[in-house]
């Protein structure tokens, strides 16, 4: 009975502290002067302050939330319109409408951006301008994350019988729509949002394909930085780290919420 | 008169059918200039003749002859499978423990993973570089005490890349699998137990078949995963191991004129090298299902 007991304490002690070294090992090196010996040269808060004195480093951080933004009220759009009417009036597109959503869960990064970049680089259409390029492939990239929360949402609030009721008590199709269905969706549209806005935030291949240096985000910023001290790499990881920390605590918290 | 109500309400059923289906174009339009165009477009690419435009198939021979797209090929797929079998194995394990824990470890391990399966490409390759890098905390506190850590594991190595690859599919593995493993009822667990079954066989003959699908869904993620990988790859070893994404990147957006054609050829290869991991995934899951019910 106690082997049994202790097997998996061993996995999970091995596993936490294979799963917790760099994530350490960058805080701790953030603060160094240098470590080549077994310990630190001596500490130092130098890099923190070179961090957030950088003028770069908040527009870049500005920047990533920005262009997370058109690309999630598009895809919202889009996909609680394709999905309320499958719901409501054709169960049987929902699962078409699945599979389109799901495919960038496999074609994702450089296959999503690579395709778009040959097709309408160049071209004279308003495709080619490579923001646009970028929005439009955000927000083919978050469609997995978006259905699945509207989906759910959608199931969870049994839309069908919401509008019947409605319905009887004499509401419109459209004032149904905007006044019942949507309020009570709006915790998991935000859910979905926020994993979408951790996407984006933490993407690095499609920004360095498609924009390259024209539209620095924080993780073309850490990019370019490669060749500054290291320490001063670190920094910028645990910020970018606690950013999407705290993005996924957010998701936690209102998923919780929803349930009790 | 129930019958006219009824034709009434078909009709205005189809009505709404006809006003309503409209709602879908844009999900359609978005899919399809920017997933399914895109990738059509690279498809007829890829059998063309660079410069003349002719069709041609030499481009796939070339990835097949050409010693630069082979170990290209090789190297992804050599990563990519042993990282997600190594993956899978151990999220196997590491999920079977949380299993095995009480609700509160429960809690405190699954949010360790949901911390960590956030730290992943740029990040995670400075952090290596922080501890197993040239110039990395454990290589030199190591060397001060006598030991040369470069004698056996180098970071810019097929080495390196694989440990970093097991770490970033260790919480998404853990994670997919265990709610697999709460879907194994305990009365099975007493049910074999009362007929004598060892722990080691409840496992390989109940256990397993039953996470089977699971273990294939991950099995498809993770693959998918690894060999899409470009941010934690493209500083470790650029230009020393060839890897199909980054490869096929430089020949559309490297400072050399881009290679259309072959670029385009190399990004439908590795695509079908994917698409034929999680359809065999898929594949092998409806035969076993079925296998499985009709015995």
């Amino acid at each position: 009975m106690k082997r049994k007991k202790t097997f998996p304490y061993v996995v999970l002690t091995l596993t936490s502290i294979f799963l917790l070294i760099p994530f350490i090992a960058t805080l701790v090196y953030s603060f160094t002067v240098g470590w080549t010996k077994l310990l630190p040269a001596g500490w130092t808060l130098k890099y923190w302050g070179q961090a957030f004195t950088e003028p770069n480093l908040w527009p870049a951080i500005l920047r990533g939330v920005l262009i997370s933004i058109p690309p999630i009220l598009i895809c919202n759009v889009v996909v609680i319109l394709a999905l309320y009417t499958s719901v409501v009036y054709y169960p049987k597109l929902e699962k078409y409408i699945q599979a389109i959503c799901m495919v960038p869960n496999s074609l994702k990064g450089v296959i999503i951006a690579i395709p778009v970049l040959a097709l309408y680089a160049g071209t004279p259409t308003i495709f080619s301008n490579r923001m646009v390029m970028l929005v439009c492939i955000y927000s083919i990239s978050i469609l997995p994350f978006v259905y699945q929360g509207i989906r759910n949402n959608l199931h969870g609030i049994n839309v069908t019988q919401l509008l019947e009721a409605a319905e009887i008590l004499g509401a419109g199709k459209l004032y149904a729509f905007v006044r019942i269905v949507l309020p009570s969706m709006l915790s998991g549209i935000l859910v979905s949002s926020l994993l979408a806005l951790s996407t984006v935030f933490g993407d690095f291949a499609i920004i360095k394909i498609i924009a390259g240096n024209k539209f620095e985000t924080v993780q073309m910023l850490l990019y370019n930085s490669r060749v500054i001290v290291l320490q001063y790499q670190c920094v910028i990881v645990i910020i970018m780290f606690t950013a999407t920390l705290v993005i996924s605590q957010a998701v936690f918290k209102f998923q919780n919420k929803k349930r009790g | 008169m129930p019958g006219l109500a009824a034709i009434g309400r078909h009709r205005m059923k189809t009505k709404y059918k006809i006003k309503n289906l409209w709602t879908m174009v844009p999900l359609l339009i978005l899919a399809a200039l920017f997933i399914f165009l895109p990738i059509l477009s690279m498809i007829k690419q890829s059998f063309m003749m660079p410069e003349t435009g002719t069709f041609t198939l030499n481009n796939y021979k070339t990835i097949f002859t050409d010693s630069v797209y082979r170990v290209a090929t090789e190297n992804s797929l050599y990563l990519s499978f042993l990282s997600t079998i190594i993956g899978l194995i151990l999220s196997f394990l590491i999920a079977y423990s949380i299993n095995e824990l009480g609700q509160k470890g429960q809690g405190r391990i699954l949010s360790l993973l949901n911390m960590v399966s956030n730290f992943a490409g740029l990040p995670l390759y400075f952090s290596f570089v922080v501890i197993l890098g040239n110039t990395g905390i454990f290589v030199l506190a190591l060397k001060a005490i006598g030991i040369e850590l470069a004698t056996v594991f180098k970071l810019y190595s097929m080495q390196g890349l694989m440990l970093m690859f097991v770490y970033f599919q260790l919480p998404l593995g853990s994670l997919m699998l265990v709610p697999a493993f709460q879907a194994i009822q305990p009365a099975w667990k007493e049910a074999a137990e009362l007929m004598e079954a060892s722990t080691f066989k409840f496992w390989t003959k109940i256990g397993i078949p039953v996470m089977l699908p699971s273990l294939l869904d991950t099995f498809a993620l993770l693959f998918a995963n690894a060999i899409t990988a470009y941010a934690t790859v493209l500083l470790l070893v650029t230009t020393s191991i060839p890897l199909l994404p980054v490869k096929i990147t430089t020949m559309f957006t490297g400072e050399m004129t881009p290679q259309r054609e072959m670029g385009s050829t190399l990004a439908i290869w590795m695509i079908v090298i994917m698409l034929a991991v999680i359809c065999g995934c898929n594949l092998l899951k409806k035969l076993l299902y079925k296998g499985g019910s009709g015995s």
